[in-house]
């Protein structure tokens, strides 16, 4: 009303997504009986041909859900990963650079361990757009333009007026269709998994059968941290999600700039705690070392784009995922005949020897009293969760001025554990957009 | 918060498997739903207006009226349906209550047809059985529906309208359990209505004429005096007509015929077909100057015949009529003249639109009211039924039991010539009593002249017109503007940025050469557009 985006609230379910139509494609599987899992893992995969240039399933990510049966929080790890072979820095070209394709055994997986539909149900919105055409709107059909050489690999096709382009994938919906037949073996133990190799050994990487064997999205506890009357709960790392927690933390009622900056500082001089370093960070004493020194504004710190989603259903199970290529078309290398653009494992940065790359996915969600009241994806979703913390509703909350890059999109849901009503937080920045069931 | 300046951003809805567009999120969810699962456009447009009856039931319900007009992609014509209210049968031309006692009460009220409207939509075109596609509606009513701060608002201020009016226990039961003010988050919960929806869905209109619910309404209406009884809804029968059209440009719009009025929005863009846009400046004192006396002079031609035939439309729509009304357009001396019926300004704030388009190139755009908010204000116990005002839309003096009353409301269609024929490109409609023609002619005069994408479209200022030479404007409009329109006779009122008063405008458009389908939705209410 009055100019802004209708406030979208739901009882039965709500998906909301970078994208209209993946986000279409998550409520389809809702309406048809599916629960968050499933509805997650849909549009993640429709966001992976609806926004070809952010994230696929060549590409990365990290869920964290919240298991109403279980009570619990679990964080599914997709994140990215290289070959064994691969040289500890980023030199050998873009081969070195590729990370294992991790986000198709993500998707398949969130909706194996707790969803209650089959591959195919899952993966069919994705493969219809991927097959029919999806139509590009605004920001997509632009970074589109940025295709180039690309298009022939993926026998991508555009087609329509130039006011509403259609984009077609139709190698991308072959691949798909086969993994759901399939399932991850084929990647990991099968020929999909060997032409990976085979083309990555002859753009000069290496990738052995044991990479490809160990390539299987992980299932871990998150990093949780009181903050008000909520709890916080983010990735583990590689992810770099507890940068965000720390900085909700040291803000306490201060202005957040500087407590951003404080928090890039301890996350850019240990980008990968262990557990004990991680309880160390939280404890009271390093919060106020932590405060006590001059917050010195990092350098804008590359950022590949991202794509992000949220959903929840009536049951109460709520998930929150961002995924990305790790660079705009990932390592602007196509696999061979699937359709499936490599992602660039180093996109954020070249991790020291031995250490998977830090990621800057960070998907939040908010608790109170154990039960889940916010989940949150994207870049400034922290700023997100402290608006509404402080009283804004959701909607307000996403329109409220951010710090850092403005373009960043958040995607978020708020819940209300009394009545279960779901309502959604869409950002007036981009081209996200909600769908309720 | 203030107003934004600007509408808050939304992405382009748009596919190739359909969209539909209404006021209420979960409104077009229902109907996004059905497209999904492979229903058509029809078969979405009904569960759309069924669901909105609930979402917002202060605007529409199945015991309302309305009308669609539709292009029927199997056999390639394009159709009006009429469901607009009748005069009862006991109505007393001579007798009949002045119009402020038809406001609210019994005497205001006409048999709806809103749910005969759906059932002869779907039964013409539709591919889904009708319970199957009021399903999404009776799980709302059912389930409940949580409310937002913009439907909160309206239960609130019937609230404090209402709170001394007969029938006020029944409609607070439902609306506002206690009699207290509801608010954003609580969930509004009908389960009369569901099983009503549900009855419906098996029935059809009969439900109204035949058993349990219809002897309930005929006994309520009676015991509070009314003349309704149940033979009304037994002659309740929505009329399938050709529709009015009119070209524009290089499309071709459809309205619906009488006893509609929607030909005032026909005559409207007539008399607008001789002004040069390209010219003007969008936005600027010669654009909006044209079309607001464009709008003035097609009322008053709307108010001046009353209730027309066809014939007398087909008149006023002709070149001569038009030359003459062109002339007065052309004649910069200040125009005044009246916008809405004679005896006072109608009620603001009831009637819902929607627009849908499907993979078969089938668009509905479907228009549909209480009269008021929540309409005559009378809740027919155990049903859930919130019964319409239709009766004060109507000339007392002149309107014959049976007779239809004449509305404003134009769900409007446009076509383009092609090779193959005439191909369906827009379908929309809105709310906003007298206002709607001109909102719609607003609407078009940014989309086709100006070439606004469709939502940005909807999206431009607007101006509600008002008897005399009142006028009052969006906000969003320049100053300097509004001041170079007085100084051409308007007296203009700058409104807030943006006000419901204009309406809220729900559209599909569509490309025929790739079937690509594009939304827009209104952000003066919770419009929402989704694809199937």
């Amino acid at each position: 009303m009055d100019g802004r985006r209708p406030v979208v609230a739901s009882l039965r379910g709500l998906v909301v997504a970078g994208h209209p139509q993946a986000a279409a494609a998550g409520a389809r599987l809702l309406r048809a009986g599916g629960n968050a899992f499933d509805a997650a893992a849909a549009t993640a995969a429709a966001l992976g041909v609806v926004l070809p240039y952010a994230c696929g399933p060549g590409g990365f990510g990290v869920a964290i859900c919240h298991l109403a049966a279980e009570e619990r929080v679990r964080v599914l790890d997709f994140l990215p990963r290289r070959a064994l072979g691969s040289a500890g820095g980023s030199a050998g070209g873009s081969a070195a650079r590729v990370g294992l394709p991790a986000a198709l055994g993500g998707w398949f997986e969130l909706a194996r361990a707790h969803g209650k539909k089959r591959p195919h149900e899952i993966f069919a919105p994705a493969v219809a757009l991927a097959r029919d055409g999806a139509v590009l709107i605004e920001r997509p059909a632009r970074a589109l333009e940025g295709l180039g050489d690309l298009a022939e690999p993926l026998e991508a096709a555009l087609h329509g007026p130039a006011t509403a382009r259609v984009l077609r994938l139709p190698r991308l919906a072959r691949t798909l269709e086969q993994f759901a037949a399939e399932g991850p073996e084929w990647l990991t133990h099968g020929p999909l998994g060997r032409a990976f190799a085979a083309f990555v050994a002859a753009e000069g990487g290496q990738v052995t059968a044991e990479d490809l064997a160990t390539l299987a999205p992980a299932w871990t506890d998150p990093v949780s941290t009181p903050w008000r009357d909520l709890t916080l709960a983010a990735p583990p790392p590689s992810s770099q999600g507890f940068a965000a927690l720390l900085a909700l933390r040291l803000a306490g009622k201060e202005a957040l700039a500087p407590a951003l900056a404080r928090a890039e500082a301890a996350r850019a001089a240990a980008p990968q705690p262990d557990a004990p370093t991680l309880a160390h960070l939280f404890t009271e004493e390093s919060l106020a070392a932590l405060r006590a020194e001059e917050p010195v504004v990092p350098a804008a710190p590359h950022r590949p784009p991202v794509a992000g989603l949220v959903v929840a259903d009536a049951e109460g199970n709520l998930v929150a995922l961002a995924q990305s290529l790790g660079g705009a078309f990932g390592a602007r290398l196509a696999l061979p005949e699937s359709g499936l653009l490599l992602g660039d494992a180093l996109g954020w940065g070249a991790p020291p020897e031995g250490m998977p790359p830090a990621c800057a996915l960070a998907p939040l969600l908010a608790l109170r009293n154990g039960a889940p009241v916010l989940a949150a994806a994207g870049t400034g979703a922290a700023q997100v969760v402290r608006a509404w913390a402080s009283g804004a509703a959701l909607p307000e909350a996403m329109a409220a001025p951010r710090l850092g890059d403005d373009a960043a999109e958040v995607v978020a849901l708020a819940r209300d554990a009394a009545s279960g009503v779901l309502l959604a937080g869409v950002d007036p920045r981009g081209e996200s957009d909600a769908v309720p069931v | 918060m203030p107003y934004p300046s600007e509408a808050e951003r939304r992405p382009v809805v748009a596919s190739r498997a359909g969209v539909v567009a209404a006021a209420h999120p979960l409104a077009a969810a229902a109907g996004a739903g059905v497209l999904a699962r492979g229903g058509n456009a029809f078969d979405a447009a009904v569960a759309t207006a069924a669901a909105l009856g609930v979402v917002e039931p202060f605007m529409s319900g199945p015991a309302g009226f309305g009308a669609a007009t539709c292009w029927a992609a199997g056999d390639g014509r394009m159709r009006s349906l009429d469901f607009s209210p009748r005069a009862p049968l006991a109505w007393a031309p001579g007798a009949a209550p002045p119009r402020e006692a038809r406001h609210i009460g019994p005497l205001a009220v006409a048999a709806g047809s809103a749910l005969a409207g759906w059932c002869d939509l779907l039964s013409a075109h539709g591919t889904r059985r009708f319970a199957e596609v009021l399903a999404p509606a009776v799980t709302l009513a059912r389930e409940g529906v949580p409310l937002v701060p913009s439907t909160a608002a309206r239960i609130n201020q019937a609230l404090r309208e209402r709170r001394d009016l007969p029938g006020f226990d029944d409609w607070a039961a439902i609306y506002a359990p206690g009699g207290r003010e509801v608010h954003a988050g609580q969930v509004l919960h009908q389960p009369d209505l569901a099983d009503t929806l549900e009855a419906a869905g098996e029935a059809g209109p009969r439900l109204f004429a035949t058993g349990a619910i219809a002897e309930r309404i005929a006994t309520h209406l009676a015991g509070l005096g009314g003349v309704l009884t149940a033979a009304d809804f037994a002659a309740v029968s929505p009329d399938w007509q050709r529709p009015l059209r009119a070209d524009y440009r290089d499309l071709t719009l459809h309205v619906p015929a009488p006893p509609g009025q929607a030909f005032q929005l026909l005559l409207t863009l007539r008399l607008l077909e001789a002004t040069d846009f390209a010219a003007l400046e969008r936005n600027g004192v010669a654009h909006l100057d044209a079309v607001w006396r464009a709008a003035r002079l097609a009322a008053g031609e709307r108010i001046a015949l009353g209730s027309p035939d066809a014939e007398a439309v087909e008149t006023a729509l002709g070149e001569e009529n038009v030359a003459r009304l062109r002339a007065r357009l052309a004649d910069p001396a200040p125009l005044e003249g009246p916008m809405e019926q004679a005896g006072g300004p109608a009620p603001e704030g009831h009637t819902t639109s929607l627009a849908v388009a499907d993979r078969a190139g089938n668009l509905v755009a479907l228009t549909q009211s209480l009269g008021a908010p929540f309409g005559s204000g009378i809740v027919v116990p155990g049903t859930g039924l919130v019964l319409n005002n239709a009766l004060f839309w109507g000339e007392a003096a002149t309107l014959q039991p049976g007779e239809g009353v004449g509305m404003p409301l134009a769900p409007t269609v446009a076509t383009r010539a092609g090779r193959g024929g005439p191909m369906p490109v827009l379908a929309l409609g809105t709310p906003g009593s007298y206002g709607i023609c001109p909102t719609l002619a607003q609407t078009l005069v940014q989309y086709r002249d100006f070439g606004l994408p469709l939502q940005q479209a909807v999206e431009a200022p607007r101006a509600r017109l008002y008897d005399g030479r009142r006028v009052v404007a969006e906000g969003r409009l320049a100053p300097e503007t509004l001041e170079g329109l007085r100084a051409q006779g308007h007296v203009v009122v700058e409104g807030p940025a943006w006000t419901p008063l204009v309406g809220g405008v729900q559209a599909v458009a569509r490309d025929p050469s790739s079937g690509i389908v594009t939304g827009a939705a209104d952000p003066r209410r919770e419009g929402l557009a989704l694809a199937g």
